[in-house]
């Protein structure tokens, strides 16, 4: 249901919506519809809960990183639940999910829990007769919409700093995967948070997060998704009450391969760097450029990487590769790959769909890719993987940065300088080198041009 | 005597319990009924050795301290907080009998604070963060915030447990490791927390703890060539000695926390039911045995005799006596060296023409408890003016003036704690500018959270504890300065 002051609620509507396996394309529940009525409620309880005086904010800061921090604990005990439910809901693979995406979900609200207490503004000396001070002060309603492919990762990294910098949240879970987020309400009820602090209503982006993105009582709107919802959310920020916007948007994110290069190593990151999660990562690295003298034995040794799977049920130990998240997704992927193989990309494995039921497709590797081809400039979000050659640095660094993405980035090579030069010269929000998707709570993460804007963790 | 399995008598190195290598042991007595409690290992330099020899191995690069990741770091001091929280009562219970203080303040402040204090520094211990500089011309350049290293402690006695958290958090949520020295009057919580360390999972030599005196264990640490910092709270008198030894040793990083003799300034805007109060506990808490006590309290003409006179009110309200009967506020004093320098002191208030309200002298035949004392009519050149007297002793002083006041106020060696009393903001804000104090208190009394830095001006100490400042005493910057072919954007 609704989850709003800490209590469930039927939609006002009476809509309902269906919650779907993608493993088998089968009903697993039926889900309350938030629509704008709903939404109203929920700003108006988390307006409720952030008022002067108001529980949440007469609270003192150390106890509201408590707070996360108890609910970390309740994480982690229900944590074979939770990885359950995000594997059946999301195609995740089970040991995945239990293993990171619950293992970051913890840390990460341990990490946001130790900040609670330690947001300082400074005393100023400022010219004249004056006595001056800052105070950070939280921004108030939140207004937060998450995607499908980190269904809970996703739900922690918004409401866990916005939680303990002292907001209140509306969070729009996606439709194609609610439970978790719907679970972590019964959560932050059995935690303790006052009533109102934390509101999710479940529903759809035109309905229910458009009602976020234009709602006048909203302070500030963050999302991560599509570039191309991403920019109908600044657009309505704008068009509505000027809210505060943070993006985390696609990525067409280049892993720059040298010649110098632990070969080994190189091949298994750019490997697991796009087909992580069935290729659905906003920081997938779906450029590879590979210095032209291991150009050969690199396509060679992934394409070898990319043959050793097995697909099938996420919940099975067994299996390598779960579903991608629904039809539209899949139609999607398939009519890319297509365009790959029409536009002259050499198709070195997979190409189409597996099995007869399930949103399934092999794992592909192109070679021999040139950077007009659509499958070098659309993000894909799926378990394709293109391989480039390149000759020279300059020349590298021009083709990685000409996309307007610039999420994250990649360098595999021994040599100090070139690392660095590289770091700097790439813009990227994240560098990685000699690894990828290093992801971790302390750190940073976020967009250069269209892939976002401003920074999460 | 019930049987604490967690108590050891004992020296803690390595996660294990040891003899003294002398052999010696020493007593600690309870200074409400004056008997002993108990008899513990004496350490002394040969045991220091072995801490430190212990603490080094356990800081070696690729030792499993060194390897842990930050966050887990401050998991185990988060472990460290629940178990705590845990055994508070017995905590607070030994607290008590070592100390005199009274149980119920040994529960609620004391463990209070010990408890909030590691879940503070839990919370930094990945966020120790360095930076990354545009430096001129082709090089890439940043800065790490490396742990120091083996760290000596060296506690006090007037809050044990609490003032070794003080230390120990910062030092280990930095990655350093320990060896500490407790007070020789009070080594029991500090010994109990030596099992509290190994049941939480601390590396064997991260924390180490050799109970002893100051002249031998204590001065073995401040001259030891392997130790890398030292952080003291004690007299300003020691505190001088283990910067000398600091220095003639290795130049390791001193930090200090000593006396003071803090001002406290009554306007006559105030509030007076609260600066009397407020007043009152600022100088009889804990027996009168805080570095933070107000034991100068300047009071404005037009209030003083009324302000006088609901002082030795509170003062004569104020319950002396066991400090396991849930009424007593007031306890013994720690041993008997103290209780004779305060009776001397009050016989020189008296001598000197200050004028006795109540109190004056001790409470029975037996025993370290004093009446709680008040004089007025104090003029700045007397001895309970001018010297920390760490007992139950409030001296009240008139002033005219707020320009008076500053300067009569900064007249110290001393520069610990200020507060000011005034509902006037332009006063309140001009006095905390105006003083030199390392923490200024407005119309409040101790209000000392884990968040918020503490320490000393002028001859009150060195360095901060507390708050994201103390990290800095727990760490050593390094510059990294990469040279790039070509200059960066």
């Amino acid at each position: 249901q609704i989850f709003i002051n800490n209590e469930w609620h039927n939609s006002i509507s009476g809509k309902k919506f269906e919650v779907l396996n993608p493993a088998n394309e089968e009903k697993i529940c039926e889900v309350e519809e938030g629509d704008k009525a709903d939404v109203d409620l929920a700003v108006k309880a988390a307006r409720k809960a952030f008022e002067l005086g108001s529980p949440w904010r007469t609270m003192d800061a150390s106890e509201r990183g408590r707070l996360l921090y108890k609910l970390a604990d309740l994480v982690e005990r229900d944590r074979l639940i939770l990885a359950t439910m995000e594997a059946i809901n999301g195609g995740k693979l089970f040991s995945t999910a239990y293993l990171m995406d619950l293992g970051a979900c913890i840390k990460t609200l341990r990490y946001c829990a130790g900040w609670a207490d330690k947001n300082h503004g400074r005393t100023v000396p400022m010219d004249g007769n004056f006595f001056t001070f800052t105070r950070h002060e939280p921004i108030g309603v939140c207004g937060q919409i998450i995607p499908w492919n980190f269904p809970l990762l996703m739900f922690i990294w918004k409401i866990a700093p916005a939680l303990c910098c002292g907001n209140t949240v509306v969070v729009k879970p996606a439709e194609q995967t609610p439970l978790t987020a719907l679970y972590m309400g019964s959560l932050i009820k059995e935690v303790g948070f006052p009533p109102g602090v934390v509101n999710i209503v479940p529903g759809f982006g035109p309905t229910a997060g458009a009602a976020i993105s234009y709602h006048m009582d909203v302070d500030k709107v963050a999302f991560t998704g599509s570039t191309e919802v991403g920019k109908l959310i600044k657009e309505a920020a704008g068009k509505s009450n000027l809210k505060r916007v943070t993006l985390e948007l696609g990525g067409k994110s280049p892993n720059v391969i040298f010649a110098d290069a632990d070969l080994d190593a190189a091949v298994e990151f750019a490997h697991v760097g796009l087909f992580y999660h069935q290729g659905q990562c906003c920081i997938a690295g779906s450029r590879i450029f590979v210095e032209e003298p291991i150009y050969d034995e690199f396509v060679r040794r992934s394409i070898e990487r990319a043959k050793k799977y097995t697909l099938g049920n996420p919940l099975l130990p067994s299996v390598q590769q779960g579903p991608q998240i629904d039809k539209e997704q899949f139609k999607k992927i398939l009519e890319l790959i297509e365009s790959g193989k029409k536009e002259g990309a050499k198709l070195e494995c997979g190409g189409g769909p597996w099995g007869d039921k399930g949103y399934f497709i092999q794992p592909t590797v192109f070679s021999n890719v040139t950077d007009d081809m659509r499958i070098a400039k659309e993000e894909i979000f799926g378990p394709v993987q293109q391989i480039m050659k390149f000759k020279t640095i300059d020349e590298v660094i021009k083709r990685a940065n000409n996309t307007t993405y610039g999420l994250a980035a990649a360098v595999f090579t021994k040599d100090l300088d070139k690392a660095l030069t590289l770091a700097a010269a790439l813009q990227a929000g994240t560098v990685w080198i000699n690894c990828y998707s290093a992801v971790s709570a302390q750190c940073p993460f976020g967009g250069f041009k269209m892939s976002g804007n401003g920074r999460e963790m | 005597p019930i049987p604490l399995p967690l108590l050891s008598l004992q020296i803690f190195i390595n996660n294990e319990w040891h003899e003294s290598t002398s052999g010696k042991k020493f007593p600690t007595y309870n200074p409400s009924t004056l008997e002993k409690i108990c008899d513990i290992e004496e350490g002394d330099k040969p045991d220091v050795d072995n801490a430190v020899e212990a603490a080094k191995a356990a800081f070696q690069r690729g030792s499993p301290w060194r390897q842990m990741d930050a966050l887990s770091r401050g998991q185990l001091l988060h472990k460290l907080a629940d178990l705590l929280e845990r055994d508070r009562v017995i905590l607070a219970t030994l607290e008590t009998m070592d100390t005199g203080k009274p149980f119920l303040q040994a529960y609620f402040i004391d463990l209070e604070g010990c408890i909030k204090t590691l879940r503070y520094y839990a919370g930094w211990a990945d966020k120790i963060q360095g930076r990354t500089i545009p430096v001129d011309e082709n090089f890439v350049c940043f800065t790490k915030h490396e742990p120091m290293g083996v760290c000596g402690a060296i506690t006090p006695w007037n809050f044990p447990l609490l003032m070794l958290v003080w230390k120990m958090a910062p030092a280990l949520c930095c990655g350093n490791t320990l060896v500490i020295k407790p007070a020789e009057q009070t080594p029991l919580t500090s010994l109990y927390i030596g099992s509290l360390i190994k049941e939480v999972g601390f590396p064997p030599g991260v924390v180490n703890i050799v109970p002893g005196y100051g002249p031998t264990a204590g001065a073995a640490i401040s001259n030891h060539h392997s130790i890398d910092k030292i952080a003291f709270t004690g007299s300003t008198k020691v505190g001088k000695l283990i910067k000398e030894a600091a220095s003639k040793s290795n130049l390791k990083r001193v930090t200090l926390e000593l006396g003071g003799k803090n001002p406290c300034i009554v306007c006559a805007d105030a509030d007076l039911d609260l600066a009397v109060e407020c007043a009152h506990q600022g100088v009889f808490f804990n027996q009168g045995q805080c570095c933070t006590a107000a034991s100068r309290v300047f009071v404005e003409e037009q209030i003083y005799p009324e302000f006088v006179k609901r002082s030795v009110e509170y003062a004569k309200k104020r319950l002396v006596g066991d400090p396991f009967d849930a009424r007593t506020e007031q306890g013994p004093q720690i041993d008997q060296n103290q209780f004779d320098k305060i009776l001397e002191l009050i016989e020189s208030g008296k001598k000197e023409g200050a004028k006795l309200e109540c109190g004056g002298l001790a409470i029975e035949d037996r025993g370290l408890f004093i009446k709680p004392t008040v004089f007025s009519e104090v003029t700045d050149n007397m001895r309970i003016a001018k010297e920390e007297i760490f007992g139950p002793v409030q001296p009240i002083m008139k002033f005219k003036s707020i320009e008076e006041v500053i300067r009569r106020a900064n007249s110290t060696e001393y520069g610990l704690t200020a507060a000011v009393f005034t509902k006037n903001l332009d006063r309140a804000l001009t006095l905390a500018s105006a003083l030199q104090s390392g923490t200024v208190w407005i119309n409040c009394y101790n209000a000392l959270y884990a968040q918020a830095p503490f320490g000393g001006f002028k001859m009150s100490g060195n360095g901060r504890e507390l708050g994201e400042y103390a990290l800095a005493e727990y760490t050593e910057v390094k510059t990294v300065t990469i040279k790039l072919s070509q200059k960066s954007p």
